[in-house]
């Protein structure tokens, strides 16, 4: 399996957290980190044109777009979650990925702004879960 | 989709691997009966004769008693299966070139750089994060 270092920053991140309010989480995320660090995962990294292709991209959308249904996070949450989503779409796609995502509205605006910017090269793929309908 | 692979049928025969590995570990007894192995489908492509690494003789074996299945049509399953990965590796690869070029040389290139001023380099670099 194949996941973006931003991936794996959110990942990590988000069980520390919860070991701070809830020490029994530890245990998970001592799971994920050995995942993330062990054979069967492999971490790209957010690298040299990654990092050139989501400057231009949060140049070009620099707040997240707003949903249909309600988001219930604070605003500066949502910044931060729009900043990540567009390191891992620039990572991904610069490293020959196409993405998995259960979000997949705010990636198909990313991949629409990357092809939008590099118009010849072959666009970014974005998959919903198994048995979504592709959007409209 | 998998291709047609040259590689049709390797001979195990003749091949006396190690009863136990390096350190002492014992391996599978390569002489013992199978369990209920089938004959293995025929197909298509040339014929060829390779020498087998021990290690990897040895992984065929025991996939072959796992599908019940001779270990030659184990060893041409477990090339079919790095051979998916490996073309997966590539279609990856020049994806990425591909992309990589369009970044660092492509659609966004500009012939015109030039450098700006330093108080200017700042102001844009803060206002990333003034945002």
């Amino acid at each position: 399996m194949v996941v973006t270092a931003p991936t794996a920053l959110e990942t990590i991140y988000g069980l520390a957290r919860q070991v701070s309010v809830q020490p029994t989480a530890k245990a998970g995320l001592a799971w994920y980190r050995r995942l993330f660090a062990g054979p069967l995962v492999r971490v790209l990294p957010f690298g040299g044109p990654a990092s050139l292709l989501a400057g231009e991209l949060r140049a070009r959308h620099p707040l997240p777009p707003t949903g249909a249904r309600r988001d219930e996070r604070p605003k500066a949450e949502r910044r931060v979650a729009w900043v990540l989503d567009i390191q891992i779409a620039a990572t991904a796609w610069t490293a020959g990925y196409g993405l998995a995502t259960r979000n997949r509205r705010d990636f198909e605006l990313l991949r629409d702004l990357i092809a939008d910017l590099h118009p010849r090269a072959t666009p970014l793929e974005v998959l919903g879960p198994p048995g979504e309908e592709p959007l409209g | 989709m998998m291709r047609s692979y040259a590689l049709r049928c390797v001979s195990l025969r003749g091949m006396s691997p190690p009863k136990a590995t390096e350190d002492g570990h014992d391996l599978p007894d390569a002489d013992a009966p199978a369990g209920r192995r089938q004959r293995a489908r025929r197909r298509d492509g040339s014929r060829t004769t390779l020498r087998v690494p021990t290690a990897l003789a040895l992984t065929a074996r025991r996939y072959a008693d796992d599908l019940g299945t001779t270990p030659n049509d184990a060893l041409i399953r477990l090339a079919e299966r790095g051979a998916e990965i490996y073309e997966g590796e590539r279609e990856v690869e020049a994806l990425a070139a591909e992309r990589r070029a369009a970044v660092l040389f492509g659609d966004a290139f500009d012939p015109q750089a030039e450098l700006p001023s330093p108080e200017w380099v700042e102001w844009a670099i803060m206002s990333a994060r003034e945002e």
